[in-house]
């Protein structure tokens, strides 16, 4: 597994880790931002490795909004798992819900609108979003 | 594809964003996707703008407490990130802090690095390069924080941004996959697209030689509607 943390930009180089060869797992949890260049780097990175199996795991916000935004961000990927955004409606305090492959690939996604706010304990915490588009990188 | 719709056209209606990238590529530079279609109250300012053949603010554009950072090096970049972020308050809410510093970050950096040109038209600065602008290459940074969203604005002093590269880019990016990043060195050709999607209002005002100035509104999600949006580019010359 290859966890990436920080930032992907134009400074962002991948070739230590196609010299790893496959299958390869990329954990995003610790990545915080990518920029336009970063996801062209990426991208590239990406078409250099087709022929390994990869899977992309923990993809936080940011990572699922490039997915929605450059399908090819997710090139021949397989993606496990993503987190989801929830927001509470009383102390707007957040939450980011893990959700496996199984609740959103090649279906409608099976997700919880609401969930109770364990913050504090008196609002529901809402999907910070709409369920079809940010899974459609799943379609 | 050459843009070939009149630059006076706007379009009014009920759009998504990928139709209304379709309509940029196609030339259009107006674009009001509301459902009070020509009667909404930017599509008139817009109309009025190309009437009267000079700029009006839009609603969104108008706030008593503007504040304007001028940056004079690329090092500078991420620390007026951190500045705006710390002073519209949204530090604190994730989903808005990330769009507003993916959104500064690319307009910021694309006036650093493609808003001067040399005599042959290329690129003064290449995107790597730590540089140090002179004061007539100085950016302006405006923000402001509103009710229901923060307002942006990136001028540079260079001018050089056509319709042409946007509806290109445009093309390109809302077209198969595979096209969408440029291979070329220096900008991917997503920057100003990432910004479009993220955005409820962008405008672009070019005066070619002298300026570019990109203004946005970024809407919080009490008041966002994936419905209702603007595009509008305006080239003087």
């Amino acid at each position: 597994m290859v966890q990436l943390k920080g930032v992907i930009d134009e400074d962002a180089q991948f070739e230590a880790i196609s010299k790893l060869g496959g299958p390869l797992i990329f954990n995003f949890k610790g990545l915080t931002a990518i920029n336009s260049c970063g996801v062209r780097n990426w991208v590239n990175f990406l078409k250099e490795i087709q022929k390994t199996e990869i899977t992309f795991e923990e993809c936080p916000p940011l990572i699922v909004r490039q997915m929605n935004m450059v399908p090819s961000f997710v090139g021949h990927a397989k993606v496990s798992s993503v987190y989801v955004p929830y927001v509470c409606d009383n102390c707007d305090t957040e939450k980011l819900v893990l959700v496996d492959h199984s609740k959103f690939v090649g279906r409608d996604p099976e997700i919880a609108e609401a969930i109770p706010c364990e913050s504090c304990k008196k609002g529901e915490m809402e999907l910070d979003g709409h369920p079809q588009q940010y899974f459609a990188f799943s379609k | 594809m050459q843009p070939n719709a009149p630059p006076e056209t706007i379009a009014c209606g009920l759009f998504s964003k990928k139709e209304a990238a379709g309509l940029i590529a196609g030339g259009t530079r107006h674009i009001h996707s509301s459902p009070h279609a020509s009667h909404d109250a930017c599509a008139k300012v817009t109309q009025e703008s190309l009437a009267k053949k000079s700029l009006h603010p839009y609603p969104w554009e108008q706030h008593r407490d503007t504040h304007e950072l001028f940056l004079n090096a690329s090092a500078q970049r991420y620390q007026f990130i951190n500045q705006v972020i710390q002073r519209t308050g949204v530090s604190t809410k994730r989903d808005l802090k990330e769009k507003l510093e993916s959104l500064l970050e690319e307009l910021v950096t694309n006036s650093i690095y493609h808003a001067y040109q040399n005599a042959d038209a290329s690129p003064r600065y290449a995107r790597k390069d730590s540089i140090v602008l002179s004061e007539a290459e100085r950016i302006t940074i405006r923000f402001a924080s509103g009710k229901s969203g923060i307002f942006l604005q990136v001028s540079d002093q260079g001018g050089s941004f056509k319709f042409s590269d946007v509806a290109k880019s445009f093309g390109r990016c809302y077209g198969s996959s595979h096209q969408q990043i440029e291979a070329k060195e220096g900008g991917a050709g997503l920057g100003l697209y990432m910004s479009y999607e993220v955005t409820t209002h962008l405008k672009v005002v070019s005066v070619a030689g002298r300026e570019t100035s990109i203004s946005c509104w970024l809407a919080d999600k009490t008041a966002y509607a994936p419905e209702v949006f603007s595009f509008n580019f305006f080239e003087w010359r």
